[in-house]
């Protein structure tokens, strides 16, 4: 177990202040020119590609690593070569990850593979819940917009994360403008 | 001492995501964006590299994928720190899970292979993580 040390509001250990007084005060101007650079690769379809296959390899790898399959038994199941799934599995250009690619995989590892497309402009929500005599639990986001256009409700999601409890809860935090249903 | 937490700007994660992607500020200086912003001017891989990092890190409850996520190994000492990793590049940038309020990523320091120590990075990181925490 970590020992921790009591911290003082406003002492600071040496190497933490060198790190301060090596750093600039941040200015807004710092801020704007990193927005501008996350703007631009929000609008790129290659960085936005990179980052969906390597969401897929986290997952695929997950999959393995939970069921057991090893790199040779994947290469085995979807009669390919140890060489092509290193390859996959190292986010590889030389390997085209078609949808058919993808689902190959997933199957084989035994998971299903599922895509989502939302509004470009669908803001994150956060949800959090307390229970009696406990402290509030934090809930996996959901989109607002799936909400409004009741595609799925708050009671679904009550439902989905805490069964048939809600008698015991006493406080719901939305941090966007969500209603709860009657 | 002032302890804030600033979002990353303009870092669209998905509806679905797990985690907010924050980074710390002591009395206004921000470690991670200022190394953010050096990695934008001048190691622009890098900093792309980072960028999806973040967008895994914001969606997985932890990333097992140690090409990205790695946590310190001397944990008996740092306790849970990280490190989100730019893989074949060369930038790493420090975090911790903050879960008390609202779940978030609190991304505090960076590192570049190369220059300087990572063990020292994942102290600093530890040192900041508690900082943060008696003063939240």
């Amino acid at each position: 177990m970590i020992m921790k040390r009591n911290v003082n509001k406003d002492e600071l250990p040496a190497e933490v202040a060198e790190l301060l007084a090596n750093t600039p005060k941040t200015t807004q101007k710092t801020l704007d020119r990193i927005a501008a650079a996350n703007r631009k690769l929000e609008n790129d379809p290659e960085f936005l590609a990179e980052v969906e296959r390597a969401k897929f390899v986290n997952d695929l790898l997950e999959g393995m690593e939970q069921r057991g399959v090893t790199v040779s038994e994947l290469a085995k199941r979807i009669g390919k070569s140890r060489q092509y799934v290193h390859r996959v599995l190292n986010e590889d250009n030389r390997v085209s990850f078609t949808l058919k690619t993808m689902i190959t995989l997933c199957h084989a590892v035994g998971l299903r593979y599922g895509s989502y497309v939302a509004d470009k402009n669908e803001t994150k929500a956060q949800f959090s819940i307390q229970y009696k005599g406990t402290s509030p639990v934090h809930l996996p986001s959901y989109t607002p917009k799936l909400v409004r256009d009741n595609r799925i409700s708050v009671a679904t999601l009550f439902n989905r994360n805490l069964e048939k409890d809600t008698g015991n809860i006493i406080k719901a935090n939305f941090s966007n403008d969500v209603r709860m249903p009657a | 001492m002032k302890i804030d937490l600033v979002d990353i700007p303009d870092l669209q994660l998905s509806p679905t995501c797990k985690w907010r992607i924050r980074a710390l500020s002591v009395n206004g200086k921000m470690p991670a964006i200022e190394a953010l912003a050096e990695w934008e001017s001048i190691r622009l891989a890098d900093y792309k590299r980072i960028v999806k990092v973040m967008k895994i890190v914001s969606e997985k409850l932890r990333v097992t994928d140690q090409r990205h996520v790695k946590k310190t190994e001397k944990t008996h000492l740092y306790g849970d720190v990280y490190e989100m990793r730019s893989h074949t590049g060369k930038a790493r940038l420090m975090f911790f899970y903050d879960n008390r309020n609202e779940s978030v990523v609190v991304c505090t320091n960076p590192y570049v292979k190369g220059k300087g120590n990572q063990d020292a990075a994942f102290k600093l990181c530890s040192q900041l993580k508690e900082i943060y925490e008696a003063n939240t």
